[in-house]
């Protein structure tokens, strides 16, 4: 820990005080407790989902096609004879990986128009501050059809139009954030010492964005998470015979009346992954900077 | 006031150009010919270059920007390739879909949210506040489309009560708005708590108190026209969500409406359709966000009436 | 001697939070004569705001209580009243000002209207007929061409002006009593007097007993008849203006008056009263003054004194007095 303050500027040398203490605050809130619990169990799920998940994602059961629970079938099965809980296991990985990549994605292109447009200011502000206006103009999930019309289904697709619709929401709060705090002192004192544009930016206004940049994902996972499926659900996103929780719901449709609750179980997965998600962004935001509220 | 308003003009115009300009840019940035694809690849190399020329695909690139946005403003966006009407035709009447069942949120989310809203906020810290917080965030997790299934499942198949499909009677309405409507009543509840929060908190409300306002008349008189000031500007926000969420909801309920209308029209690479819809739900966004500013500053005396008095 | 408008008796009011309870209020007794002014003087967080919304209720209840006490009006005990009987009384019988002239009325209303709202619930007045009444109460107040500025909202308006709105609003029902809770305090000195001085006419022409609220104790001498001095939610000295400026008793209050700064002698460091107000959960043993008393004595450190009353009317508590040549009696 030690280490990382003397590589870091003066002013963000308060860094691990700072988190301990919001740890401390966090690990009060049982809620939020539960919900990063459940979140880590849901990574681990994914992660060994081969190992975890009774049966294979594309295993196909003849001898029972649209069952509802059984002992050998815990949730029933779809129309091809597959597991339904395996394929919800299988789906978590599609799910958190979206989670990852396009949000990362986002954070990576937000956070740079972000900081350009809050510490220059003036025409480039102006500029981004349009773009910015302009993609939000546009409600987020058409857009993202619209550019799988570019790119093309599949779910790597699906992984750059969420990101690159995603962005925006990501520069807007970094923006104000980096135009409050450039008026800083150590700002100027950076300046004053000789530091570049660049370099201020790099190594002062953005690490001290970071607690901000940390609730923003938290609270936008959970939404592209819910883009993904929607997309999937629309039959654009992950491409048979691979597993998603909007894919399933989809296909569930056509069979409400054979098996209900072939459709109800995947909500259920996306429910309660969104859910945790959006609590524990919450609860960190509460925990990191109660400032933030307004977000 | 007046300047307010030219700002905000002004603004509108740029997004809307740029929002034209990316919908061109894409258009033309994706794979495949146009032409091909609406002769479904039938007709030889010189057909599809004569059909081209024709419809003036051959044009460079910003020539053909201006003759769409020459048309974009008059509303002619040509004709579908693959449905034989006019785009501009196919939008009216999917908006007159949509359109009916954005109403039909408004009107199931906003009391909703309201109320919602407001007695957890008079409640604040009691079972009543932590209940409709509960319902409120679990609302917000709700995915639209799943939603719209169970739904269907309760009070179509089981209770048999409401359509589950199609928009013959305004009853099949019914079953779509909730969908939705409980989705985004549950974030404008949080909102209206929020805002209600802050608001009773201020000094004014203890003004009023001590004037012997009875609680009733504190609540909505006194604190619900600042509280809704903010609420007021979400509502913008509210509207795009409502065409974006109201695709998924409408392919549930098999309804035709703009949000089908664009799908399918991607689905099927119907370009003429693909662009005046995007233009079209833009421009009806950006317009709503337009208006709902405008209403802001004339029920904000703060900024309708500056110091100076005018 | 007028006889008693408010009269106080035993008032605690506590305030049950995470961290302890706060006995904001303890025992308190005061009253208020018919045509009289009381100042009531103390630090912050003396307890004297909530004395003045406890007697109009308004304490926020979780997390405040009044535990015990009599709050008796005109003879009558309000606090056994319900919600809606304490409606009535409030602006009408009893209103009040607020220190934050800024923030205290409600930006998306008029100023007229705000007034007339007080009109119309308590006297019933019709539109026009409450209208016509504010525009009055308005040039009362001194407001310039109110006929104009009826219409016009807070945020057109000064800070002076604002407290005047809020003067006029308090007082248009013609209230027996008027609480006033540190109204200049956010005000230009130079206003600060205006406001004062119109508080005191208004006091005369509306035959409105007056309860002010400070920690200035030049507040206090320019308006008040009586004063009492409170720390930490106690009645510590009770006299009439004269009284206690002139002879202070209570050793706070002498600190009180020695730490006000004058221009007359050579320069002198400023009296400064060492120490904090104690924190209300947290309350010292003994005399709640003595760790900041300049002359404190043993016994204080152990014992709470009690009040104890001089056969003029004045009172103080403090382990100073109470003997027999004082020619007084204790109480409680």
């Amino acid at each position: 820990m030690s280490k990382k303050s003397q590589a870091l500027p003066v002013d963000t040398v308060k860094f691990s005080s700072f988190y301990h203490d919001a740890f401390l605050r966090l690990r009060k809130d049982k809620v939020a407790v539960c919900c990063l619990a459940f979140v880590i169990l849901l990574i681990i799920v994914a992660v060994f989902a081969p190992i975890i998940a009774p049966y294979p994602e594309s295993y196909q059961d003849t001898s029972s096609i649209l069952s509802g629970s059984s002992s050998e079938h815990l949730l029933g099965t779809d129309e091809y004879g597959r597991d339904i809980l395996s394929r919800i296991i299988y789906g978590s990985r599609v799910s958190l990986m979206v989670g990852v990549v396009a949000e990362s994605i986002a954070v990576v292109i937000g956070v740079t128009m972000g900081a350009l447009a809050g510490y220059y200011g003036g025409k480039v502000d102006m500029v981004i501050s349009r773009i910015i206006e302009v993609f939000a103009s546009f409600p987020q999930i058409l857009f993202a059809i619209v550019i799988m019309f570019v790119l093309g289904t599949g779910i790597i697709n699906v992984f750059f139009a969420i990101g690159f619709v995603g962005w925006t929401s990501v520069a807007r709060v970094i923006r104000s954030q980096v135009m409050q705090l450039k008026s800083n002192e150590y700002v100027e004192a950076a300046r004053a010492s000789g530091g570049g544009n660049l370099a201020i930016i790099m190594r002062h206004l953005i690490p001290n964005c970071l607690s901000t940049i940390i609730v923003i994902i938290t609270m936008e996972i959970p939404a592209d998470i819910m883009y993904e499926a929607s997309l999937s659900f629309l039959g654009l996103g992950v491409q048979p015979p691979q597993s998603s929780w909007g894919e399933m719901i989809n296909k569930a449709r056509t069979y409400l009346r054979a098996n209900p609750t072939y459709s109800i179980y995947p909500g259920i997965a996306l429910v309660l992954t969104v859910l945790a998600f959006n609590l524990l962004g919450d609860a960190l935001r509460d925990a990191l900077d109660p400032k933030l509220k307004n977000l | 006031m007046a300047k307010y308003i030219l700002n905000r003009l002004w603004q509108t115009v740029i997004v809307l150009i740029g929002v034209t300009l990316i919908t061109f840019v894409m258009i033309n940035i994706a794979p495949g010919d146009p032409v091909a694809v609406m002769m479904a690849k039938k007709a030889d190399e010189a057909t599809i270059t004569k059909i081209r020329e024709q419809m003036g695909l051959n044009e460079p690139l910003p020539v053909q920007y201006i003759t769409f946005l020459k048309n974009a403003v008059t509303g002619d966006f040509g004709n579908s390739y693959f449905q034989k009407y006019p785009v501009s035709t196919l939008i009216a009447r999917g908006f007159k879909v949509t359109g009916t069942l954005a109403v039909g949120v408004l009107l199931f989310s906003i009391p909703f949210g309201l109320i919602l809203g407001i007695l957890a906020a008079i409640f604040r810290g009691r079972i009543l506040d932590r209940v409709f917080m509960f319902i409120s965030t679990l609302g917000m997790a709700l995915p639209s489309f799943w939603f719209a299934i169970i739904l269907q499942l309760i009070f179509g198949l089981w209770l048999k009560v409401l359509p589950i499909s199609g928009v013959n009677t305004l009853s099949g309405y019914v079953l779509p708005s909730i969908a939705l409507g409980l989705i985004y009543g549950a974030s404008i509840a949080r909102l209206t708590r929020t805002n209600m929060l802050e608001v009773l908190n201020q000094d004014y409300i203890r003004t009023a108190h001590a004037k012997g306002v009875s609680e009733v008349a504190v609540v909505l008189r006194h604190s619900l026209r600042n509280a809704a000031i903010p609420i007021l500007t979400y509502l913008g926000t509210l509207i795009k969500n409502i065409l974006g969420g109201s695709v998924l909801v409408e392919t549930v309920f098999s309804i035709k409406g703009l949000g089908s209308l664009l799908v399918e029209g991607i689905m099927k690479r119907d370009i003429p359709v693909i662009q005046g819809c995007t233009i079209y739900i833009a421009t009806v966004f950006v317009i709503a966000n337009l208006l709902i500013d405008l209403l802001y500053g004339l029920i904000d005396p703060r900024i309708r009436v500056s110091k100076g008095g005018a | 001697m007028s006889e008693k408008l408010l009269d106080v008796k035993n008032l605690s009011t506590y305030f049950y939070t995470n961290e302890g309870i706060v006995y904001a209020l303890d025992d308190l007794s005061f009253s208020v004569k018919k045509g009289e002014t009381l100042g009531i003087v103390g630090e912050s967080g003396s307890g004297k705001s909530v004395t003045v919304l406890s007697v109009m209720r308004l304490i926020q209840s979780p997390p405040g209580k009044i535990v015990s006490g009599q709050i008796i009006m005109n003879g009558e005990d309000i606090l056994p009243k319900s919600k809606k009987e304490m409606k009535a009384i409030r602006g009408d019988k009893i209103a009040m000002i607020f220190q934050e002239p800024m923030t205290a009325l409600n930006p998306v209303f008029t100023i007229g209207s705000q007034i007339m709202e007080s009109l119309r619930i308590h006297q019933g007045m019709s539109k026009k007929q409450a209208r016509k009444k504010a525009i009055e109460m308005l040039g009362k107040v001194g407001i310039p061409l109110p006929e104009k500025r009826v219409d016009e909202y807070p945020h057109q308006l000064s800070g002076g002006m604002r407290q005047r709105v809020m003067i006029a609003i308090a007082l248009c029902c013609n209230p027996e009593l008027l609480i006033c809770d540190e109204p200049t305090t956010a005000l230009d000195v130079t206003i600060q007097a205006q406001i004062l001085e119109l508080i005191n006419d208004l006091k005369k022409e509306f035959n409105t007993s007056v309860l002010m609220i400070t920690h200035d104790l030049g507040v206090v001498a320019q308006v008040s008849d009586n004063v009492l001095v409170m720390y930490a939610g106690k009645e510590m000295e009770y006299g009439s203006v004269r009284q206690v400026f002139q002879k202070p008793l209570h050793p706070y209050t002498r600190a009180l008056i020695d730490s006000i700064p004058t221009v007359e002698n050579d320069r002198e460091l400023l009296h400064v009263i060492e120490g904090m107000v104690p924190s209300m959960s947290k309350l010292p043993g003994g005399c709640l003054f003595h760790p900041r008393c300049e002359r404190c004595m043993e016994i204080c450190k152990a014992q709470k004194p009690e009040l104890y009353h001089f056969k003029d009317g004045r009172r103080v508590r403090c382990w100073l007095y109470g003997k027999e040549e004082d020619g007084g009696d204790s109480d409680e």
